[in-house]
């Protein structure tokens, strides 16, 4: 599962959970799996972040490089 | 007066007649030496002379015979002329012809004239000379100091031209063979360009240049060729049909000669220049590259914070949703437990109220007691026996 399809679902959750047309253990179901969802993105996003700061690191690496070329 | 004398016109036409009846003196040829020639309107007056003497000389309607240089040796031919107005003799010239130096200019104006006429000088048929020429041939004799001259000339200015001398007689009966020969072999060789030289020398030693046959063969050349013939006011056939006259054999060196220590620090400049260029070409896109890459960068970061933002969001409705259903819930337990309070007998009882009893009955009347009976009265914290003393009915 993607990042936004985990995303999208975390919401439909949480419009749910807004709603508040549900069930005490139909709640407390979504909200453990709203949680377990949003721990998903987190980490979705933390890594994106580590490889987005690899990534810009080793252009301005590369960049550098090229300058020393020169 | 006894008429013993006749008129100057008598004597004079006596005088012209002398001379015309003369015909020995008439079509004479006089060898000499051109002195004061002078043009009036369409005839020239000029002496002829020699070591001896004198001979004042007319020519009428000159431009239709030789026109000769002062000093120079003609042999005239004409008749003896006496001017009866002006009581003047002259030699009546009916033609003037060149000799020695003289008729070898007439030769190579003819020559000049024909080979005009038939484009042979013409300057659409000049080849342009190469700028940088890597081997070229010199056509003259190897013993003079043209040869010299023109390798000095090379070598002070390029030091890699190779000079090919090709060894020719430059004067004499057996030249303009050898000088076609040579120029019908030097085509072969694919030279980048010729020279054909010559030392100073007198007319006659130049006619080799004015040669026919040279001047056809260097028209028929595909070499360029540049012509040093003598010095700088020498004039040949040869610089006529030449791609490029030289003044001298030294101004014809410098000529086919490239400035090499120049072209080397030209081409080092140039080099110099491209690789500046490429490197600033390389720079720009450099710069390009970078602003790209801290774009890409910066524009992750920000999907990255608009993700994180959006997902913090969603966590705090998930947990305040959560937390609403629980407030909900909670308060309608509550509700329900007030509810459920409000219906409780001692809640009513403590909140003030007593209940009645009679014999263990409730009193639900004033009815239902009279005055001076006993009755129970219960409350939250106890209960109590009391006599009525008195009823009164209420309008509720």
């Amino acid at each position: 599962m993607s990042f936004e399809e985990t995303y999208t679902e975390l919401e439909n959750i949480v419009k749910k959970l807004e709603g508040q047309k549900v069930s005490l253990e139909e709640s407390l179901h979504l909200f453990n799996k709203g949680i377990e969802l949003s721990r998903k993105c987190l980490e979705f996003l933390n890594e994106s972040k580590g490889k987005i700061l690899l990534l810009t690191d080793e252009l301005n690496n590369l960049t550098e490089e090229f300058k020393v070329v020169e | 007066m006894e008429k013993n004398y006749i008129s100057v016109t008598q004597f004079n036409t006596i005088i012209k007649n002398i001379f015309s009846a003369e015909e020995m003196l008439h079509n004479i040829a006089i060898f000499g030496e051109v002195s004061g020639f002078k043009i009036s309107g369409k005839h020239a007056y000029f002496n002829l002379k020699d070591k001896g003497g004198v001979l004042a000389c007319s020519c009428f309607f000159y431009s239709k015979t030789y026109i000769p240089k002062e000093g120079e040796s003609v042999i005239l031919k004409g008749s003896p002329d006496y001017y009866v107005k002006g009581g003047r003799f002259s030699f009546k010239v009916d033609k003037i012809e060149a000799v020695g130096v003289g008729a070898l200019y007439k030769q190579i104006e003819e020559l000049k004239i024909r080979l005009t006429a038939e484009g042979v000088f013409d300057e659409s048929h000049k080849k342009p000379i190469p700028k940088f020429s890597k081997n070229i041939v010199v056509i003259t004799s190897k013993t003079g100091a043209v040869i010299r001259d023109i390798a000095t000339t090379v070598r002070k200015k390029n030091p890699v031209i190779n000079i090919i001398i090709y060894d020719v007689k430059v004067q004499g009966e057996f030249a303009s063979k050898e000088i076609v020969d040579a120029l019908n072999n030097v085509d072969n060789f694919n030279y980048d360009c010729v020279i054909l030289a010559r030392g100073g020398g007198s007319l006659e030693d130049l006619m080799p240049f004015n040669d026919e046959q040279v001047v056809r063969a260097m028209f028929n050349l595909k070499t360029p060729i540049i012509s040093a013939i003598g010095h700088e006011t020498d004039f040949t056939l040869c610089d006529f049909v030449a791609d490029f006259r030289a003044a001298t054999p030294t101004a014809a060196g410098d000529m086919v000669a490239y400035d090499y220590y120049k072209a080397m620090y030209d081409i080092f400049e140039m080099q110099k220049r491209i690789r500046q260029d490429a490197l600033n070409i390389l720079d720009n896109n450099m710069h390009k590259t970078k602003y790209l890459v801290a774009s890409i960068g910066s524009g992750m970061e920000r999907l990255y914070k608009n993700n994180l933002a959006r997902l913090k969001v969603s966590d705090m409705r998930l947990v305040n949703s959560m937390q609403a259903l629980q407030v909900k819930r909670e308060h309608s337990v509550d509700k329900f437990i007030t509810s459920l309070d409000k219906l409780n007998p001692t809640r009513i009882l403590k909140s003030g109220y007593f209940r009645v009893y009679k014999e263990n009955l409730p009193i639900m009347s004033i009815k239902n007691i009279k005055v001076g009976e006993k009755i129970n009265v219960l409350g939250a914290d106890g209960r109590l026996l009391a006599n009525v003393i008195e009823i009164m009915e209420d309008e509720l």
